[in-house]
């Protein structure tokens, strides 16, 4: 059983947000959307959660179209994170889980039991407000998954969020995916999501420009590019001194093999070359200029994906 | 109405745990036992204000005149009253010791010339504010006097007021005693008759006194009504600016139509303010059965208040807020920072302070054309028609035709009120009345 969008499409005044979308979302999967900011991820979720009316297409969970019923198996945690900041941790998350048709009793006990797990038992009775902004987004987490969505959906999770609450976040993912749960996923980032995600849209204008997994995405793009760093030495100091510069200039040109397509010099130079063998040539070249720091095969940015994807198109 | 019940919940409960809330049923008692003490209160800070001292002067006859009309114990009775104390002045001979009071300081002197250092001395006394003020003033046979007040500064005309009223007195009693009139013939000419007034209806009871009673009650009711609506629907709208402002809304909605999320809400504070006001107005009833809430001067018990009319203040109660809470609901779908919610309530507040001005000179004349007229109109029933019902004559037609316009007034306004916040709740934009417009008309929605 999944979630299957048909042909959405949402427009305000003349700007097309969503403009013809479908996908399926499957169990035990992490479904991604991404796009840049503006593609349309936000309201096409907010459709999904009926935030939102579309102005045409079919959205169905396991099979039937969603209402305010079937919409309590839905988790969200929206990309504009609130919570009501007056009342206390304890009574919001229990609000939050009757409403989702839980007992009082059932989303209290919960409540404590994610509340202990995420470190925050003691804060169960004080106001929201008196929390910290990563206390603040653990409990907007919690209020997401409190009453075991089978499908839950996440706008942009890893912006606005402490950096320890995404590894946290990162593995409460895992831990649905493993337990079966549908998960959507947008960002604008594609570092952030490329090791999470089983599936993807790029989502560009409302419309989607490319579809697939990670990997397959990736392989779709011709461009080959990789990094290349020396250690510093008095040939090529660290600050980007005008000598420096000159330095790291000279070497790029020394670079420039058969193969190689375009160099952008700097104290990490990018290198772009027709496949990987030109690479281990670009490779033993720079040994011989320096001590090699890093080389590393640069995976393609989303912009990239996006550009290989219009090529594709025209 | 799925999520009413927990929306509902929620709301009602979270208001009740919060202190700032009974503070303010505090703020209820402390406004109505103000304002209807203010009498009291007035007349308390003008007690404290000490004693003001009148200089007088003039020809040593005249000062000596008017020291004996004073001297009256009627006289005496009202300067004391008014914290008046009359003290004759007069030149550098009686400066200095307490020799001012006594007229013969100056005698043996020409009248003219005893004007002069009295004058300087009664300057000299309002300069140093030993004296308040200082009258010169002259006596005529007929009865009649003039003469000048001097006070430091021109803008004490409540100074002004009391030394004429003081002067006012005197010189009635001197044209009295010049005519020959006694104290009952003065009455005569110058006091209202002493009638009784009865009523059909009042009983053994002074009628007059029962109208003061009564304009009393209805002003409390009247204020409370005011308060309770205007505290009821200012509730709402922020209540639900906040919810929206803070984005906890996107959190609730996909679980509660948005309905469902407005008809919990308006009920929540409904349910909030009658707790909190029949809180407020048992505190009054257990004050004022001590006998410590006064009117108008009258001391009064609002346990008298007859249970229909009381009655009527809860219908009209819930009627009012919910037709208000209805505008204020459409307009709080649509504004999404705490900042904007002046903009956009103030209109429809200031139409409701109208109501409470034009329902506070409805106290004195109910039966007015113009009261019955706007008591009509759906914005100013609660108000009006409380004071129609509560001191005037209304048939019982009229009031079931008033209340009924109220009642479908509201319901449609909430009926419309309900579909422009399920399209217009979720939307962020800037607020501005065109953009109401717009809404109203369906031309905007999220
Ligand atoms: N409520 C709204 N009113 C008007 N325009 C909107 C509204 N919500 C989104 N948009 C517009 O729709 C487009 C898509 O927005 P959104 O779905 O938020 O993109 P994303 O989440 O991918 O950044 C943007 O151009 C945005 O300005
Ligand atoms: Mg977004």
């Amino acid at each position: 059983m999944a979630l299957a969008v048909q042909g959405l499409k949402k427009s305000f005044g003349a700007v097309r947000a969503v403009d013809g979308i479908d996908f399926e979302a499957r169990p035990g999967r992490i479904f991604g959307l991404l796009g840049a900011n503006g593609a349309g991820k936000t309201t096409t979720l907010r459709m999904i959660l009926g935030l939102v009316a579309p102005d045409a297409g079919k959205i169905r969970w396991q099979g039937r179209p969603l209402d305010e019923k079937t919409r309590r198996e839905i988790g969200y945690l929206p990309e504009e994170r609130g919570l009501d900041e007056q009342a206390k941790v304890e009574e919001v998350l229990v609000y939050l889980g009757t409403l989702k048709g839980l007992s009082p009793r059932e989303a209290r006990r919960r409540a404590a039991a994610w509340l202990e797990r995420f470190g925050l038992g003691a804060a169960r009775r004080r106001k929201v407000k008196t929390l910290s902004k990563g206390n603040q987004q653990k409990v907007q987490f919690i209020a997401a998954v409190l009453h075991d969505p089978a499908l839950v959906i996440f706008d942009e999770p890893f912006s606005g969020f402490d950096p320890v609450n995404v590894d946290l976040i990162r593995e409460e993912m895992q831990n649905l995916k493993a337990q079966g749960k549908t998960i959507l996923l947008s960002s604008h980032r594609m570092d952030q999501v490329e090791a999470l995600v089983d599936e993807l849209i790029l989502l560009r204008r409302g419309r989607i420009v490319r579809r697939g997994t990670v990997a397959a995405l990736r392989a779709a793009v011709p461009v080959i590019k990789y990094v290349l760093e020396w250690f510093d030495e008095a040939e090529a100091p660290d600050e980007e001194t005008p000598a420096a510069r000159a330095e790291w200039a000279r070497r790029a040109e020394a670079l420039r093999v058969p193969g190689v397509r375009s160099i952008a010099a700097g104290r990490q130079t990018v290198v772009e070359v027709e496949d990987d063998d030109v690479a281990q040539v670009v490779l033993r070249t720079a040994l011989s200029l320096g001590r090699v720091r890093t080389f590393a095969r640069l995976e393609p940015t989303l912009h990239e994906l996006f550009v290989a994807a219009m090529q594709e198109e025209s | 109405m799925r999520g009413f019940g927990a929306v509902f919940r929620f709301s009602f409960s979270s208001k009740l745990k919060n202190p700032a809330y009974w503070a303010s049923v505090g703020m209820i008692v402390g406004a109505v036992l103000f304002f209807t003490n203010l009498e009291t209160i007035v007349r308390y800070f003008v007690d404290r204000q000490g004693e003001t001292v009148i200089g007088i002067g003039g020809t040593p006859a005249d000062v000596q005149a008017v020291l004996s009309l004073a001297g009256d114990p009627e006289m005496q009775a009202m300067l004391e009253r008014m914290h008046v104390r009359l003290q004759a002045t007069f030149g550098p001979a009686a400066e200095g010791g307490k020799a001012g009071r006594a007229p013969d300081a100056a005698g043996g002197r020409g009248p003219e010339a005893a004007l002069e250092p009295a004058k300087a001395a009664g300057e000299a006394g309002v300069a140093s504010g030993a004296l308040d003020a200082y009258v010169e003033v002259r006596l005529y046979p007929s009865g009649r006097m003039t003469g000048t007040v001097l006070t430091k500064t021109g803008t004490n005309a409540s100074l002004n007021e009391r030394v004429t009223d003081v002067f006012q007195a005197l010189q009635r009693r001197l044209a009295a005693e010049r005519l020959g009139l006694g104290p009952e013939m003065v009455s005569a000419l110058v006091d209202p008759p002493p009638f009784t007034y009865r009523t059909l209806q009042g009983g053994e009871e002074d009628a007059r006194e029962q109208m003061g009673l009564a304009i009393g009650m209805t002003y409390v009711m009247v204020l409370l009504l005011y308060l309770f609506i205007v505290g009821g629907a200012g509730s709402l709208v922020m209540e639900l600016i906040r919810e929206k402002s803070s984005r906890f809304i996107e959190l609730v909605l996909p679980s509660v139509s948005p309905l469902a999320y407005m008809w919990a809400k308006i009920l929540a504070m409904l349910g909030v303010f009658v707790v909190q006001y029949a809180a407020a107005g048992l505190i009054l009833y257990g004050v004022s059965r001590r006998g410590t809430v006064t009117l108008f001067g009258d001391s009064f018990d609002l346990s008298k208040m007859p249970l229909d009319l009381l009655g009527y203040a809860l219908l009209l109660f819930v009627l009012g807020y919910l037709f208000y809470a209805a505008i204020f609901a459409a307009v709080g779908s649509m504004i999404a920072r705490v900042e904007e919610a002046n903009t956009a309530t103030t209109p429809v507040t200031l139409l409701f302070v109208l109501a409470f001005i034009i329902a506070m000179w409805a106290l004195r004349m109910p039966d007015a054309s113009f009261v019955r007229v706007l008591s009509w109109l759906p914005p100013f029933t609660p108000l009006l028609l409380f004071v129609r019902i509560a001191l005037g004559s209304v048939a019982g037609w009229e009031i079931a035709g008033i209340v009924g316009l109220l009642a479908l007034s509201a319901a449609a306004l909430l009926a419309f009120a309900g579909r422009l916040f399920r399209r217009m709740i979720l939307s962020y934009e800037p607020w501005s009345w065109r953009r109401f417009w717009q809404a109203m008309r369906g031309e905007a929605s999220v």
